[in-house]
C-alpha cells in the first residue's frame, strides 16, 4: 500500500512483532516527489511509551548496536528506506503485545510536509 | 572437494568454520528454559545444536537472527532431519528482563511452537555473563533511559552470531546471524548429523 501525502509518498509500511513492555521497529520507504529536500524529525504513537528514530550500526568486532538519530533527510526526487538492519522508527516500551496481523497507527512529523498519519501492519 | 568449497564460501562471506573451540558443555552451566525448567548444558551435548544469541527487547537485529533461525528450522523440518538429533537454542544475554514467561511470549508472537525442538534459554545473570564470555559473545549494556512517565529501558550492543555445534561438542561453524542464508547452515547441519 502506498500513502500519497502531497509530495511525500510512504510505502511498504510494516512493524515487527513485540512483547508487552518490549520494543518494536517500524519500517517503510519514504519518497519525496518535490524538488526540495524534506526532513522527518519526529514520530508518535499510542502503542508505545516512547517513539524515536533509530539507526542500527555495526561496531568494532562485528557487534551490532543502535543509536537515536534526531532526523532523517529525504532527498529531492528521491527516497529514504527505513529497513531491517538500518534506520527504523523505534517503538519503546510497548503498551500491549504486537502480533502478526495487528495494525498500529503512527504520526510522522516532517519539516515541510507537516504531520502525516500512517498505519503499519505487524508482520 | 565439496567441503573445501563450503569452507571457501563461508570464509569469503566473513563467516567461518571453527574446529578448535569447544562449546562449554563441561563447565557446569545450568540455564532455565522458556517453560521454567532447569537445563544443564551438559545434558544437551550429543545433539547437533544451532545456537543463536538474542534479547527480546531488541527491535531490529535479534528479530532478524530469530527469523533466520526459524527459516533454518523450517528447512530442516522440510528435509526431515529435525528428528535426527538436531536442537535449536536461542540464549538471551539479557536475563534481567528475559524471564521464562517473557521468552514464551516472544516465541508465541514469532510463531514458534513452545513444545518444538527449539529451546529459549535464560538463567542467572552471572551464569549468562560467564557463558557469553566463554562463547566470545560481546555484550555491552547501554545507559538506562528514563521516560517522562518514569519507565526505564536500555539497549544492548552485541555480537551478531549463530553457531552450529557438532555432536562432539565442538563449534563447527559460526555465522552472522542477521544475514545468514538458511541453506548455508543446513549444509553444516547435514554434515554433522
Amino acid at each position: 500500500m502506498m500513502l500519497l501525502m502531497g509530495f511525500i509518498d510512504i510505502a511498504d509500511i510494516w512493524a515487527r512483532p513485540g512483547v508487552k513492555r518490549g520494543n518494536s521497529a517500524v519500517y517503510m520507504v519514504i519518497r519525496n516527489n518535490d524538488t526540495l529536500p524534506d526532513t522527518l524529525y519526529n514520530a508518535e504513537s499510542d502503542i508505545a511509551k516512547k517513539v524515536e528514530i533509530h539507526m542500527t550500526m555495526k561496531h568494532k568486532g562485528g557487534r551490532m548496536g543502535m543509536h537515536k538519530v534526531d532526523y532523517i533527510v529525504i532527498p529531492p526526487k528521491g527516497e529514504f528506506k527505513l529497513e531491517p538492519g538500518g534506520y527504523h522508527i523505534m517503538l519503546i516500551n510497548l503498551n500491549k503485545p504486537l502480533r502478526g496481523g495487528n495494525r498500529i497507527n503512527l504520526t510522522l512529523y516532517f519539516k515541510r510536509a507537516g504531520k502525516i498519519e500512517i498505519t503499519a501492519e505487524v508482520k | 572437494m565439496k567441503r573445501f568449497l563450503i569452507l571457501l564460501l563461508l570464509l569469503s562471506c566473513g563467516k567461518g568454520i571453527n574446529r578448535a573451540k569447544d562449546f562449554p558443555f563441561n563447565k557446569g552451566y545450568v540455564l532455565v528454559d522458556h517453560n521454567g525448567n532447569k537445563r544443564s548444558l551438559w545434558e544437551l551435548q550429543g545433539s547437533v545444536l544451532v545456537v543463536g544469541y538474542i534479547y527480546t527487547h531488541c527491535p531490529d537485529i535479534c528479530p532478524l537472527i530469530t527469523d533466520n533461525m526459524r527459516k533454518i528450522y523450517h528447512l530442516a523440518a522440510k528435509e526431515g532431519i529435525l528428528n535426527k538429533g538436531v536442537l535449536f537454542l536461542s540464549i538471551t544475554f539479557d536475563p534481567k528482563r528475559d524471564k521464562p514467561e517473557v521468552l514464551r511470549d516472544y516465541m508465541k508472537i514469532y510463531g514458534i511452537d513452545t513444545a518444538s525442538a527449539w529451546l529459549f534459554l535464560t538463567g542467572e545473570e552471572k551464569t549468562i555473563d560467564s557463558l557469553m564470555k566463554d562463547l566470545d559473545i560481546v555484550v555491552d549494556f547501554g545507559p538506562m533511559q528514563i521516560s517522562e512517565s518514569g519507565d526505564t529501558t536500555y539497549f544492548i550492543t552485541h555480537t551478531d552470531r549463530i553457531h552450529v555445534v557438532g555432536r562432539d561438542g565442538k563449534i563447527k561453524a559460526y555465522f552472522k546471524g542477521s544475514e545468514v542464508k538458511a541453506e548455508e547452515v543446513l549444509e553444516i547441519i547435514k554434515r554433522e548429523i
